[in-house]
């Protein structure tokens, strides 16, 4: 029987994106339990709603985190329009879902880079993110930023992007993917990856259900919780959206499971791009929200779902805006996850959750 | 199943042009799309100070009396919305980088109101 | 699958049969939330199962109240409760996991809870109007068929909002409620003056041209 110990592990580390502290109680290498504790970088900008009106909060939802910016103002878009009641064109729907998509495959090899370097692998984490460099230079080209986008306004997109800029964005998301397919072939078939990577942190289908966990980390148990197949906004004019799952429930199916959804999001760009009507690209949006009018949205973020909540008071300002992250919800899974696992692959699995831990604070 | 799967792509990077540039010797080239800062036409500026009001980070202050449209670079995000809101259309953005700076300042840009008596005269 | 989403009041007592029912029916609980409000705080529970999306509220809970956890249900929901009790002062009572207030390092305790005073004001100015609108809509529905007040209240409404050219429209939109409120009572009164001073069309158009000059410079 070996002496308990705890080892403090962040929140400064250099594996972690965001400030998480873990209290590991740990047992001869092995981890026997994880208290996690969040709460370094609680800003407090649910209340900025008493200061900016919708027009104005939508640059603070997007400031919420700098990897889903662009989900954040979707989806608060998306809630204040459906608070009311506006539509907004068919030709800003797809546009919203391409940069969406666009984010998503950033995101998704941002993720590949610093797992990489979770694992030490640091050459394929510079590579991935000289990959990701060549995301952000479209998203410079079209929106005008590369991180922070603010593209999107209540009632549809602020700029156009012209069909021959979408052409070339079509050419480039092309180039950029069969690039992709070299680093794909490291991540699944290289042995001193997959030797770090199968059996990790394993959580059945049963327990990741009633963890209620969500995004990748979900369907990598075989969940189906995708939100894109509700077919909401733009999303409802793909052909054929499948969910990408994988049923190894361990950290190589997670790594799978978004190595693929890289690839759906590069032909979802290009059959949207195929598509896209033309037209206007906003409505103008006068007035307040209606007293004591609710909404309620959810939008499939890179990390998983996101729920989105505004309730109005016959003013410009919202009474109440509610962000849920997904990361929120994965928390649980993690520390299931974390308990029983090596001291080695606690930075493995603590990743693999794809942490945005201020978005989980605001 | 090997290791150093990653061959080819770290050969192919050894030989090819790298993705850097000597930063300040060179300069990125500016894309088309850049928002870049903001620019008023104070010819045109009527100082009614909506550009200030629209504002989410209060970087705008215009005093009419003075005559001074004034911005805190720093503060200002670059969203556009003073652009898209002011009725004279003075506002633009300028597609160009700006160069890092030693000490912060206000740009102030100003414009002399003739008095409204002396216009209908 | 395609998408509802529905939201109901519910009762605090109704809340753990709530959770119990969802739990064996196999629905996730996507999140919680609160709303300060005038008579304490509003929860919202939201449950989740194949694109049904429903959000139930617990009105009015007070802080002396205790909330029963969800936690034993829904261990997901930890983050959320945690941060009710810390934020909006919440009680909630039997959690499974509990950071016993020390979630967030807070300056100052229950932030969500105090309203600015700018706030207030703002939304006791729109709770005024939309009374006032009310009332007035009350009024002439009562006294239709006939009634020289309702009738002249009514025109001048309407005259008051025929004298708003567009652009100041456009403008009175950009202000402050309290602002542009004055300049409509401003406008109206103007024209309702006039209605009872003259009948003739053409007089009533140069006072209203003279009006909307002198608001506009009063507006900027």
């Amino acid at each position: 029987m070996g002496k308990k110990t705890i080892i403090p592990f962040g929140p400064q580390h250099p594996v972690l994106p965001e400030p998480l502290h873990l209290d590991l109680v740990v047992e001869d290498e092995k981890v026997v339990e994880a208290v996690p504790q969040i709460g370094f970088v609680h800003r407090g900008l649910e209340k900025l709603t008493e200061t900016h009106d919708y027009n104005q909060f939508i640059y603070i939802a997007e400031r919420i985190c700098g990897i889903c910016a662009f989900g954040h103002s979707m989806g608060y878009a998306e809630t204040i329009e459906s608070l009311m009641h506006v539509e907004i064109p068919p030709r800003a729907q797809y546009l919203r879902v391409i940069l969406h998509e666009l984010s998503r495959m950033h995101s998704h090899i941002l993720w590949l880079g610093l797992a990489a370097d979770a694992f030490g692998y640091e050459s394929l984490f510079m590579h991935c993110w000289r990959l990701r460099e060549r995301i952000l230079d479209i998203f410079e080209m079209t929106t005008g930023g590369r991180v922070i986008l603010s593209a999107v306004v209540v009632g549809g997109m602020v700029r156009d992007i012209s069909n021959e800029m979408l052409a070339d964005v079509r050419t480039r998301v092309q180039s950029i993917h069969d690039e992709y397919q070299q680093i794909c072939n490291t991540f699944l078939n290289d042995s001193s990856v997959q030797s770090r990577l199968v059996g990790v942190g394993v959580i059945e289908h049963d327990d990741a259900v009633s963890l209620g966990m969500v995004g990748p980390f979900a369907r990598a148990s075989n969940v189906n919780n995708d939100v894109r197949s509700l077919g909401n906004g733009g999303y409802g004019q793909l052909s054929d959206f499948q969910p990408t799952l994988d049923s190894g429930c361990d950290c190589y199916a997670r790594v799978k499971v978004r190595l693929q959804e890289v690839s759906q999001s590069a032909r979802i760009i290009d059959e949207m791009i195929s598509h896209i009507p033309d037209g206007d690209i906003s409505v103008k949006v006068k007035g307040s929200p209606e007293a004591g009018a609710q909404a309620a949205n959810t939008l499939e973020q890179p990390r998983g779902e996101c729920y989105y909540y505004a309730l109005g008071n016959g003013t410009k300002y919202l009474d109440r805006m509610r962000m849920r992250t997904p990361t929120s919800q994965n928390l649980a899974g993690m520390a299931q996850a974390l308990a029983g696992c090596d001291l080695a692959d606690v930075n493995m699995i603590v990743l693999t959750i794809d942490p945005c831990i201020s978005c989980t604070e605001r | 199943m090997g290791c150093f799967k990653l061959a080819h792509m770290t050969l192919h990077s050894l030989f090819s042009h790298p993705d850097t540039v000597c930063y300040p010797a060179q300069t990125k080239p500016v894309p088309s799309g850049l928002k870049g800062h903001i620019v008023n036409d104070v010819s045109t500026c009527i100082m009614c100070g909506i550009c200030a009001k629209t504002c989410p980070s209060g970087a705008l202050t215009v005093d009419r009396k003075a005559g001074t449209w004034t911005i805190n670079r720093f503060r200002c995000v670059q969203c556009g919305s003073c652009v898209r809101a002011c009725p004279k259309g003075s506002l633009s953005m300028d597609p160009n980088y700006q160069k890092p700076s030693r000490h912060m300042y206000d740009d102030v840009v100003t414009k002399s109101i003739p008095d409204s008596k002396d216009a209908k005269a | 699958m395609t998408r509802s989403i529905s939201f109901t009041d519910i009762a605090l007592d109704k809340l753990v049969p709530l959770a119990q029912e969802k739990h064996d029916g196999g629905w996730r609980c996507i999140q919680m939330h609160c709303v300060t409000t005038d008579n304490g705080i509003d929860l919202t529970y939201t449950f989740d199962q194949d694109g049904v999306m429903e959000n139930y509220r617990v009105r009015g809970v007070q802080e002396s109240v205790d909330v029963p956890s969800l936690q034993p249900f829904f261990i997901s929901l930890f983050p959320f409760e945690n941060e009710a009790n810390e934020l909006f002062g919440v009680n909630i009572v039997n959690m499974k996991i509990d950071f016993g207030g020390h979630l967030y390092a807070l300056a100052q305790s229950k932030p969500m809870t105090i309203i600015s005073p700018a706030q207030k004001a703002a939304k006791d100015k729109a709770a005024k109007i939309a009374r006032a609108k009310a009332a007035k809509a009350a009024k002439a529905n009562i006294s239709a068929d006939g009634g020289k007040q309702a009738s002249s209240a009514r025109s001048s409404q309407d005259s008051a909002n025929a004298a708003i050219p567009a652009d100041l429209q456009e403008k009175l939109n950009h202000m402050s409620p309290e602002k542009a409120q004055k300049v409509r009572d401003a406008i109206a009164k103007r024209t309702e003056k006039q209605d009872q001073h003259s009948s003739a069309s053409s007089s009533l158009q140069k006072s209203t041209n003279e009006s909307s000059k002198s608001t506009t410079k009063e507006g900027k």
